[in-house]
């Protein structure tokens, strides 16, 4: 699995613990966030896109507190940023 | 018409008909009548338990107890269900025993228990509005340290300087002390969410996360003048202070059923 959907699983698991199952129901509105069974995904298209529109789907919901959740969920990856680039909403 | 319109408009009819059957009980002749005074303390309760059983449903859309969310919902649902039964117990010493209700007496259980249930739902939302990740300034941890220490403060020099202990009831001191400092410490935990998750708060949840806070606020003005009528001996059955606890019920149903709205928006797909 490489970073970017690593990173997409931890987000919206993450989410889930705060909203619940609903995390999912956002994901799935997300543009290149592809599912292929009920909680694994694959990212179609530009990487950092996709957690991109991840993580503004879900800053709907809450606004910056989505964004800083999501930020959390994905600190390990960014403390070791080989083949991961930081998405800027992300940063 | 939604199936939410319609939890929504009983609700509010729920209301209104308490309201004016308040109404009729403070201002006609109707309520001199100490049963039909005690017949609306046993029965406006229904409100509250309305409101638990309506949020333990939303809850579970939430996710239930698995989410932070959810668990919150659930815990103001089963704070609703708390006040309801210590309504009804002591509605039972009143009007089923026709005698003065004891303190503390199993009603206490329902009073004082909603209260920790209240103070875990409403940590429960400070987690989900991101309080957590504005305690890393320095101003906002004095804040987060000042505001309970203001709250306590006030309830003790309103409610408990120069108190006389009887160290024979050590439960009656328990409950003292508990009632004031407990919700002092809800109360405290909803202003905290609201003062330090304002600046990172936003989207769809926001103003049903400050509905929320806003029914613990009236439930809170409710507990406060509660304790302040007895302390003052001035507290009556069927009086302002019972309204003001159906107004409390009312407006967190409406919070809770708020938050409901949100989650079919979502599933509607129309956020």
């Amino acid at each position: 699995m490489d970073k970017y959907t690593e990173a997409a699983i931890k987000i919206i698991k993450e989410q889930e613990s705060v909203i619940g199952p609903v995390a999912f129901d956002l994901a799935k509105r997300a543009g290149g966030i592809n599912f292929v069974s009920e909680r694994d995904v694959t990212i179609q298209g530009d990487p950092q896109n996709a957690l991109n529109n991840l993580v503004v789907q879900y800053s709907q919901l809450f606004g910056r507190t989505s964004v800083e959740v999501s930020k959390k969920a994905i600190r390990y990856l960014v403390s070791s940023p080989e083949g991961f680039t930081v998405p800027d909403i992300l940063k | 018409m939604t199936k939410l319109g319609i939890t929504t408009k009983v609700t509010v009819l729920l209301f209104l008909l308490l309201t004016g059957w308040w109404l009729l009980l403070r201002l006609t002749p109707i309520g001199e009548d100490s049963f039909q005074n005690e017949l609306f303390s046993a029965s406006y309760g229904v409100m509250a338990l309305w409101g638990g059983l309506l949020g333990w449903r939303i809850s579970k859309k939430w996710g239930g107890v698995k989410s932070i969310l959810g668990r919150s919902i659930v815990f103001f649902a089963l704070g609703l269900l708390a006040q309801e039964f210590g309504q009804l117990i002591y509605s039972f010493y009143s009007l089923y025993l026709g005698v003065e209700i004891p303190y503390p007496s199993l009603g206490d259980l329902g009073f004082f228990g909603s209260i920790p249930l209240y103070i875990y739902a409403v940590w429960l939302l400070s987690r989900a509005s991101g309080v957590s990740f504005t305690l890393k300034d320095g101003w906002n941890k004095l804040i987060a340290i000042l505001v309970p220490a203001g709250m306590l403060y006030l309830s003790y020099y309103m409610f408990l300087s120069g108190y006389e202990f009887d160290f024979s009831s050590p439960l009656t001191i328990a409950l003292d002390f508990g009632y004031p400092f407990g919700q002092a410490i809800y109360i405290s935990v909803a202003l905290l969410t609201y003062l330090l998750s304002k600046k990172l708060l936003g989207g769809l949840m926001k103003n049903r996360i400050l509905f929320v806070l806003f029914a613990l606020l009236i439930q809170y003005l409710a507990d406060f003048t509660f304790l302040y009528m007895v302390s003052r001996d001035i507290w009556d059955t069927a009086g302002i202070n019972e309204f003001m606890y159906l107004l409390s019920y009312f407006v967190m149903t409406l919070a809770l059923i708020s938050l409901n709205n949100a989650f079919n928006k979502i599933k509607n797909a129309s956020l």
